[in-house]
């Protein structure tokens, strides 16, 4: 009997040691809530030259399916790249930036509002609560899928080729009618995030760089209250937030044809209409610059051509 | 709380084998009674009093089928008639539930659209009903009890926890196997100590079912679920494919969960039946069936299938075409007449809809054609001389039994039958093997993922082997030294840990048959 | 019991009844099979087989069978 438990007292302890091993290999170096995407996202942008980057757009899904870069680049000359990756929350944007900041020189940080609404903290809050509480100690659990990054060499190229915006075409319209109903309320803004803002905020501005807020059109996500909440910061920040919402019909926005959810994400027909639109707001108000004559810039001409994007 | 959850087996179970083992071994039965009773809790909550009223009416049943009372003074017609009466009243009550709680909504939902094509318009408004959890479970256990306690091969139970720990037990639960009565109460309420060697086995086959569960099904849900979804934008290729990976998460997640629930069973010292028996081994659709969801197939043929086929008016009936159309033909009478029923019955319990309305007739009609071609096969293979046990004749049985299971699934998965159909007729108007090796790793998953499912699968194939085999191949690890066998237990842990489809990046997946 | 033999020859033929005691366990004898024996044993040693004698224990050899015809009998 004392030998059966002190065989298995050791198995434990042995078991203990290999998942201690694995965890600091497996640990990142900083907080990053999903670290799968976060490499992913970088890995997808390495191949950018440094400092080619005039703007940089950041947050959840909302901007991969509205924001086309190329299409923007061959209308009005100036080139971005969509740092957005699904659920994406403001400890992985400020993750994002940092590194983004150490190779490139974006004039601006287009920051989609819809993350600033998602938790923002570093735990999970629905889901598996044991499941979360083990992972906070045991870094090889929280950090398993990482194994991934290092047996899979490339990023996605699809992605890389489009500057981040993912294309998609499918249709399932958005059937309700007007969702920007006026109101004097303001929707609450997680501790967690406003910190996190701070720091996006501050290290924008130390890089010599300008944070402007976007909500893209998306009746299954914005609120007239959360518009007013990230107008509300937006002007203590002094910064500009663009609502989209509010001129979809000028955008000229079908939500028949334009939405692959039911409004809660735009489809390429509709990206295209944001993207027209957003790009002719952003070059002018920010006077970004024209690259479209420049020899050095020729991979963006071909990456145009070789995307399908059609006008 | 859930069998794949951590939750489950890093604290739940742990937490109740200690308690369990600290006890008294008289007192131990109510330790498991507890932990049952807070398993069922932590997910139906107050729902609970469904089981405990369930709990009652089934021991009262059983000791009124049993008085003395009823046999006292009476011809034994007059007794049978008596007992089935009361029989009748249990099973009525329990199935009235049942229907009430799972297919109002379908039934009245149904008879509206009845009522609309004959101009009446009626408004019916769904109702949500609260559902606790494992009720299509434990009620057809609840079924066998009283049927056995009237058929006579049941004593009838005088102590009431005992009927309590059968119907509860927690690993059971969710998603069953159907026990029988005489197969798990008495050890239920025996309190045995654990034995090292059953934790030991029973953590293994937990770690065994973890790994098809996380590893495989819960990465597979993910190309599927998108599959079924958007399959009318994608290509009949695809939507094959999706019907495959179906059936590989469906079976994997199943029997990978009957892996974790049989081997808390048998750490506790209880054998739970089993519910799959390398299920793609069989040879035909029958045979499908009894190595695919058995507790389920041994409960219809016992209960319903033995019952039909032998019921008087079946008889008569059989009899009657006897002397008309002679015996080649009325010996496909009562066994067709139950098959029906069994069928019938099979698709309902699913669910209320009609997919598994559709699902329960296309395995009748599989198996009523297997069972009338079966003598004229045999003696067309005679005639041309083609040998039955030779591996190209049973490969190409595989193969027909794999297109029939996918064909199956594809509509059980489905949300409505015209989904099902619509999906079924892409494979044949819109096929392009090209798309699908085009989008091959756009499905939601991309190489690695797909490499890790398919390795797993082989591993699944692999074991499955073996077993058929008759290799315990947990016997024949533990025969290994001590290096060998510890290397082999840290890299399976492992393995679970760095590849399961958990954590960030991936999302809980329900258990499919607790839907059920 | 040479009767119920022939009987269990003319359904599955091909088995040595005399020894073999696994004819449910082995599925030599499936449901169906175990349906057209029971109404073929019903007509020619009338007697009622209820769904409760449809046990393994019952049918696993012409034994058994032969024991349950007999006490059905009687019955």
């Amino acid at each position: 009997m004392y030998k059966k438990i002190i065989h298995s007292a050791f198995f434990i302890i042995g078991l203990a040691a290999i998942i201690a091993v694995t965890s600091v290999i497996l640990r990142p170096k900083k907080d990053i809530y999903d670290v799968m995407a976060v490499e992913r996202k970088l890995r997808d942008f390495a191949g950018e030259r440094n400092d080619s980057i005039d703007l940089v757009f950041i947050g959840d899904s909302e901007t991969y399916s509205a924001y086309i870069p190329l299409q923007m680049y061959e209308e009005y000359g100036f080139t971005s790249y969509v740092f957005g990756t699904s659920a994406q929350r403001l400890c992985d944007s400020y993750a994002l930036l940092e590194e983004v900041f150490k190779t490139q020189k974006p004039k601006v940080v287009v920051l989609e509002t819809n993350s600033i609404f998602r938790y923002g903290g570093m735990t999970e809050e629905g889901g598996d609560k044991v499941l979360n509480f083990i992972s906070e100690y045991i870094p090889a659990v929280k950090y398993h899928s990482r194994l991934k990054t290092y047996m899979t060499g490339s990023g996605n190229k699809k992605d890389a080729l489009l500057k981040g915006f993912k294309y998609r075409t499918s249709i399932k319209p958005y059937k309700g009618g007007e969702w920007m109903k006026a109101s004097k309320k303001s929707a609450e803004i997680h501790q967690c995030n406003l910190d996190y803002l701070k720091k996006i905020y501050d290290i924008t501005k130390e890089n010599g760089a300008r944070l402007v807020f976007a909500t893209t059109p998306a009746p299954a996500c914005q609120t007239y209250e959360r518009h007013n909440a990230v107008a509300a910061l937006a002007q203590e920040m002094e910064t500009d937030y663009i609502d989209l919402n509010f001129v979809s019909a000028e955008i000229g926005i079908d939500w028949r044809t334009d939405t692959r959810d039911g409004g809660n994400h735009l489809n390429y027909s509709g990206a295209k209409k944001v993207s027209g639109y957003m790009g002719a707001l952003l070059a002018e108000k920010y006077s970004l610059p024209d690259h479209r004559e420049d020899e050095s810039y020729s991979s963006w001409k071909q990456a145009y051509r070789n995307s399908g994007i059609k006008p | 709380m859930s069998y794949h959850l951590i939750a489950y087996f890093a604290v739940f179970l742990p937490a109740t084998i200690l308690l369990y083992q600290i006890v008294p071994q008289r007192f131990r039965f109510i330790v498991l009674l507890a932990a049952d009773y807070v398993f069922f809790w932590l997910i139906s909550g107050k729902l609970i009093v469904y089981l405990i009223g369930a709990t009652f009416l089934t021991y009262g049943i059983g000791r009124w089928l049993d008085s003395p009372k009823i046999a006292q003074g009476a011809a034994p017609k007059t007794v049978t008639k008596r007992k089935r009466r009361i029989l009748a009243l249990g099973i009525v009550i329990n199935l009235a539930l049942l229907i009430v709680l799972k297919y109002t909504n379908f039934i009245c939902g149904n008879v509206t659209e009845l009522f609309r094509m004959f101009g009446w318009n009626v408004d019916f408004k769904p109702i949500r009903f609260m559902v606790p959890i494992g009720i299509s479970f434990y009620t057809l256990q609840i079924i066998s009890y009283i049927t056995d306690v009237y058929r006579g091969t049941q004593k009838a139970e005088t102590n009431p926890a005992k009927i309590a720990l059968y119907l509860s037990f927690f690993p059971q639960i969710m998603e069953g196997p159907i026990a029988r009565y005489h197969e798990t109460a008495d050890d239920l309420y025996a309190g045995r100590g654990i034995q090292f060697k059953n934790l030991k086995f029973g953590y293994q086959r937990i770690l065994w079912g973890l790994f098809k569960k996380i590893v495989i099904a819960d990465r597979l849900y993910y190309s599927v679920s998108y599959i079924f979804e958007s399959y009318a934008e994608l290509d009949g290729s695809i939507a094959l494919f999706g019907a495959i990976a179906y059936t590989g998460q469906l079976y994997m997640e199943f029997s990978g969960c009957m892996d974790i629930i049989i081997g808390s069973g048998e750490i506790f010292g209880i054998n739970l039946p089993e519910n799959f028996r390398q299920p793609f081994a069989a040879r035909s659709a029958s045979e499908f069936w009894r190595r695919w969801h058995i507790t389920l197939g041994t409960f219809f043929k016992d209960y319903i299938f033995y019952s039909v086929s032998l019921a008087k008016p079946v008889k008569k009936f059989a009899k009657k075409v006897k002397e008309k159309c002679g015996r080649g033909v009325s010996k496909f009478v009562a066994p067709t007449a139950a098959l029906f029923c069994v069928w019938i019955c099979n698709g309902l319990w699913h669910g209320a809809n009609w997919t598994f309305i559709f699902y329960g007739v296309y395995y009748l009609v599989i198996i009523f054609i297997e069972n009338i071609t079966e003598e004229p096969m045999e003696k067309l293979t005679k005639r041309l001389r083609i040998n039955r046990q030779s591996r190209v004749y049973k490969a190409l049985q595989s193969v027909k039994l794999f297109v029939i299971v996918i064909i199956g699934e594809m509509f059980f998965r489905s949300e409505t039958l015209a989904d099902g159909f619509a999906m079924f007729g892409r494979i044949f108007t819109d096929f392009h093997i090209s798309e699908y090796f085009r989008n091959i790793f756009s499905l939601k998953l991309d190489a690695y993922e797909l490499i890790i499912a398919a390795v797993g699968l082989l591993i699944v194939l692999a074991v499955g082997i073996l077993h058929e085999k008759g290799i315990c191949i947990r016997e024949r690890i533990s025969g290994w030294r001590i290096p060998a066998r510890w290397g082999f237990w840290y890299a399976a842990i492992m393995l679970v840990l760095f590849f399961g489809a958990y954590g960030s990046g991936y999302t809980i997946v329900d258990l499919i048959y607790a839907g059920y | 019991m040479e009767k119920l033999i022939s009987i269990l020859e003319e359904i599955h033929p091909g088995v040595d009844y005399g020894e073999c005691t696994t004819l449910i366990d082995d599925h030599i004898l499936d449901s169906f099979g175990i349906l057209s024996l029971v109404s073929e044993i019903e007509d020619e040693f009338d007697v009622e087989v209820g769904p409760a004698e449809l046990v393994a224990e019952n049918f696993n050899s012409a034994e058994r069978l032969w024991a349950m015809i007999c006490r059905l009998k009687e019955e």
